[in-house]
């Protein structure tokens, strides 16, 4: 790996920390104040297939159907008790999900590119 | 748009499972081409955003809501492919962890909002930049087009998803006419985030033309 020196070629701890934390005070602070109407989808399924029923809420459900995997354990973002919670949890776990996957992807290149034949050293 | 296990039925589950293995596989591929190392924290870090984003929903009448997609702004800062694999793990944790849309049909999902609004958001981005001025107006207005008729299109295939799976034909309408206001929600929120990063850190914006180092190309392997 050559090594950069240029300012501009390094993107700074600073602007990671301050992007995290941008998310995370979103998550935390923002997310209980979400708006808790039915979104676009379950909003149109509602009234295609929902608008006779007596409880339009059991309707949708029963039209999502049973959860095929049921050891989430935050279902629904923790109901109206962990939005704050759940925010935290997944803005962190999607941040390191996506570094570790980068890193890996990278360090397996590496690793093909590498041509023991004709490597220096 | 996060679609649950029962709204759509097997055949279309397997065949978009397909389609999202082969966008993740291909997207890993040309991120590990294409991604500076400077740009390695970049893909947790959108991810991260548009996951805590995603979370806002925002009400548009008519007792709905509708929250960020992220996937044509995920396109606009890291490119077609980065953008797929952003989604991708938004939609991973956001299924597993949260039980937000349904794991079968995960492959629904990313198609829609990673391979759908982002990648395909990338291109018609790139196309509406070659026509509108080269200015920072001409820059939002294309990111501003692109949200919205990347959440729309979306919208439509998602649609065409729950008619294969007896949904009536008055789906496609509904569905369009609903995303067509939750859009107008998915520009903004794009435009001023496009907007705050162009005026603050443009050099890590994929693009953006770099003068101080070679612009990385999709495709083009890392030198």
């Amino acid at each position: 790996m050559t090594s950069r020196t240029t300012k501009r070629t390094k993107l700074g701890a600073a602007f990671i920390v301050a992007g995290l934390l941008i998310a995370l005070a979103l998550a935390i602070f923002a997310s209980p104040f979400a708006s808790s109407h039915p979104d676009g989808l379950e909003s149109a399924v509602l009234k295609i297939a929902c608008a006779g029923a007596d409880d339009r809420d059991a309707c949708l459900a029963e039209k999502a159907g049973e959860s095929r995997w049921s050891r989430a354990p935050l279902p629904d973002y923790g109901g109206d008790a962990g939005p704050a919670m759940s925010g935290l949890i997944g803005v962190v776990a999607v941040f390191v999900i996506g570094y570790g996957l980068v890193v890996f992807a990278r360090a397996r290149r590496r690793r093909e590119d590498a041509d023991p034949g004709s490597r220096a050293g | 748009m996060h679609i649950p296990d029962g709204f759509i039925n097997a055949p279309t589950a397997v065949a978009t499972g397909v389609v999202a293995a082969g966008t993740v596989a291909y997207a890993l591929k040309e991120t590990r081409g294409t991604l500076e190392d400077r740009q390695v924290p970049l893909v947790g870090l959108t991810g991260a955003f548009i996951f805590a984003v995603q979370m806002l929903n925002f009400p548009v009448g008519l007792g709905t809501s509708g929250h960020l997609i992220g996937g044509a702004l995920a396109a606009i800062l890291l490119g077609p492919w980065v953008a797929a694999l952003v989604l991708a793990i938004v939609l991973l944790v956001q299924g597993l962890l949260f039980a937000d849309g349904g794991i079968t049909a995960l492959g629904a999902n990313i198609t829609l909002m990673g391979l759908i609004a982002g990648t395909g958001g990338y291109y018609l981005f790139r196309a509406l930049v070659a026509v509108l001025p080269r200015s920072r107006g001409g820059f939002l207005t294309a990111t501003a087009v692109t949200a919205w008729v990347s959440v729309v299109v979306a919208s439509a295939v998602c649609s065409v998803f729950l008619m294969l799976n007896g949904f009536p034909a008055a789906t496609f309408g509904v569905m369009v006419g609903l995303h067509a206001l939750i859009g107008i929600g998915e520009a903004v929120i794009t435009t001023l985030v496009v907007g705050a990063v162009l005026a603050t850190r443009p050099d890590v914006m994929h693009t953006v033309d770099q003068p101080s180092r070679n612009r990385f190309e999709p495709g083009r392997a890392a030198a």
